[in-house]
């Protein structure tokens, strides 16, 4: 379980950047939810979860994991045991290993794991997302942009975290790329009962996979439930240059029409079988 | 994590010297600091120490922030001192340590060196301090450009400061990203012996070496896509024009010059 009291991160207080990242921002988050988190960009969304993985510390308040509290003291990587992992913007780009199994390796080894162990880690996390075995004594550099986000993922989930953390990690890549990287971390949720938080610009995949959603708007947590009931507030979404999935506003659209289809409707899935029922009507 | 590193020193205003033509400022730097080793009397440092002062409360600079930048010169001092007060020679023995004499001729010998060397970085400082680098490194590319004739690519090396300047706080903030990163799978930097901390660089030093020269890459790129072809026939958004403000330096600096020449002639 995540929670967090009213957690708050200034840039260099006191001096004259001095930039509001979160303010006071309050939430519990129960074991094995699919959390989105969304928000315009700068709106504090990669602060709260790096202040989550314990990398940054919050200017105030407390992040309490499983009862820990992650911002008290000197955080060492042990304390958490790599339960949280967190996933970057673009990691690709911290790949270092001279072979993609040495790099996924990596977090496993530094928790202390014998080499056998490390290897079964990392082979597993590798299958997880789909990284051939085939591709696994080459260099991570050699691979393409998606294949390389793949084992970057992989080098994370290696640790077996039972927090998943992920920003924005679809960015950059081409609509199948981003389709099957979300499907793996969805089917990682089902079946590992993991928590997962995910960032995301796409109102779509929100409304697909989050069962619950954060909605960050200048630092403040603004919204906070279902993706029924945020994307029922369109227009507070719009005021925070945030929208509601695009097939909603079709729905909408043909509820102007005078026809009689249901409000609530944020999936294409949902969108068909909604109009195919109005149809045989 | 990295965020505390001051670069390039350079302190915003709108002082005088802040306004002055970065080319007149570099050459009279030259001259404050060519003059500074014809001054052979403790008068003609008490002249520089007054018209040091003058310029650091022109440029409107805390002088705390300017005396700080002293600190690291520090060790080199007193290490200069110390040689110069016990291997200078001379008659007057002060005291002795073991082989070593302490020679009065020494003790003035060094108190001569340690200003001479805290006027050098005082009066360049002010340089740093009131110039952006970029305008720094326009002044210098102009500078050079005589020497263009024997060969010497001023604008290509001006280019070279000023990319590699402008890139200081974007390599910054991909370092911080990459240790972080590197971190959230477990990665420590600041324990262990010095051997283990260097071979936990690693992780942090090839993706940033990577990211450089992709970095490097797409910036050639860039620049090809937009004809850029070095320096000839390149006119220039912001040129430099020395004013009359530039003018009013000479004074300045020829009252320097003739209190130096006085001091050695009559002291």
């Amino acid at each position: 379980m995540i929670v967090a009291e009213r957690v708050s991160y200034t840039y260099t207080p006191g001096g004259v950047f001095e930039k509001h990242a979160v303010k006071a921002v309050q939430f519990t988050i129960k074991d094995g939810t699919f959390c989105g988190i969304i928000g315009h960009t700068g709106s504090g969304k990669t602060t709260l979860v790096q202040m989550m993985a314990g990398l940054v510390r919050p200017t105030s308040g407390r992040i309490l994991i499983d009862g820990q509290d992650i911002s008290d003291n000197k955080l060492r990587f042990s304390t958490l045991k790599g339960k949280v992992g967190l996933v970057f913007q673009y990691p690709e780009y911290q790949l270092f290993g001279e072979t993609v199994l040495e790099d996924v390796m990596f977090g496993p080894k530094n928790m202390g794991l014998s080499d056998t162990e490390a290897i079964d880690r990392a082979k597993t996390a590798l299958n997880d997302v789909g990284v051939s075995a085939s591709v696994w004594n080459k260099s991570p550099f050699e691979l393409s942009g998606g294949q390389k986000r793949r084992v970057a993922i992989a080098g994370v989930l290696a640790l077996s975290p039972k927090i998943l953390i992920l920003d924005e990690p679809t960015a950059g890549l081409d609509p199948a790329g981003r389709d099957e990287i979300l499907e793996q971390i969805h089917r990682l949720h089902e079946r590992d009962k993991i928590t997962v938080l995910l960032i995301s610009h796409s109102m779509e995949d929100m409304a697909r996979y989050a069962e619950r959603i954060l909605v960050m708007d200048g630092g403040r947590l603004a919204l906070d439930g279902t993706p029924a009931e945020i994307f029922s507030k369109g227009e507070t979404l719009r005021q925070m240059g945030l929208d509601v999935p695009e097939i909603t506003r079709i729905v909408m659209g043909i509820r102007a029409l005078g026809l009689p289809v249901s409000e609530q409707i944020y999936t294409i899935e949902a969108a068909e079988e909604a109009l195919v029922k109005l149809w045989e009507d | 994590m990295l965020r505390d590193i001051t670069l390039g020193q350079f302190f915003p205003g709108n002082s005088l010297l802040h306004r002055m033509d970065p080319r007149v400022k570099i050459l009279w730097t030259l001259f404050y600091i060519i003059l500074l080793f014809f001054v052979d009397t403790y008068w003609g440092f008490l002249l520089y120490g007054i018209f040091t002062v003058g310029l650091i409360v022109i440029s409107q600079i805390r002088p705390r922030l300017v005396l700080s930048g002293l600190r690291p010169l520090l060790y080199l001092l007193i290490f200069t001192a110390i040689l110069n007060i016990f291997v200078s020679g001379g008659e007057t023995v002060l005291f002795r340590l073991w082989i070593f004499r302490a020679t009065k001729e020494g003790l003035y010998n060094a108190g001569m060196m340690a200003l001479r060397l805290i006027f050098l970085v005082l009066g360049s400082s002010m340089l740093t301090f009131t110039t952006s680098p970029i305008v720094l490194t326009d002044g210098i590319e102009h500078l050079l450009r005589p020497f263009r004739k024997i060969g010497l690519p001023a604008h290509e090396i001006a280019m070279m400061m000023t990319i590699a300047i402008r890139f200081i706080p974007t390599i910054l903030e991909e370092t911080d990203k990459i240790m972080k990163a590197q971190a959230a799978r477990g990665a420590d930097f600041e324990t262990g012996s010095i051997f283990r901390r260097a071979k936990a660089m690693i992780p942090l030093l090839i993706p940033l070496f990577i990211s450089a020269f992709r970095r490097a890459d797409e910036l050639a790129v860039a620049m090809e896509c937009r004809c850029y072809h070095g320096g000839e026939g390149r006119s220039r958004l912001h040129t430099l024009r020395i004013s009359s403000l530039d003018y009013k330096t000479v004074p300045a600096a020829l009252v320097l010059c003739a209190g130096v020449v006085l001091t050695r002639i009559y002291l």
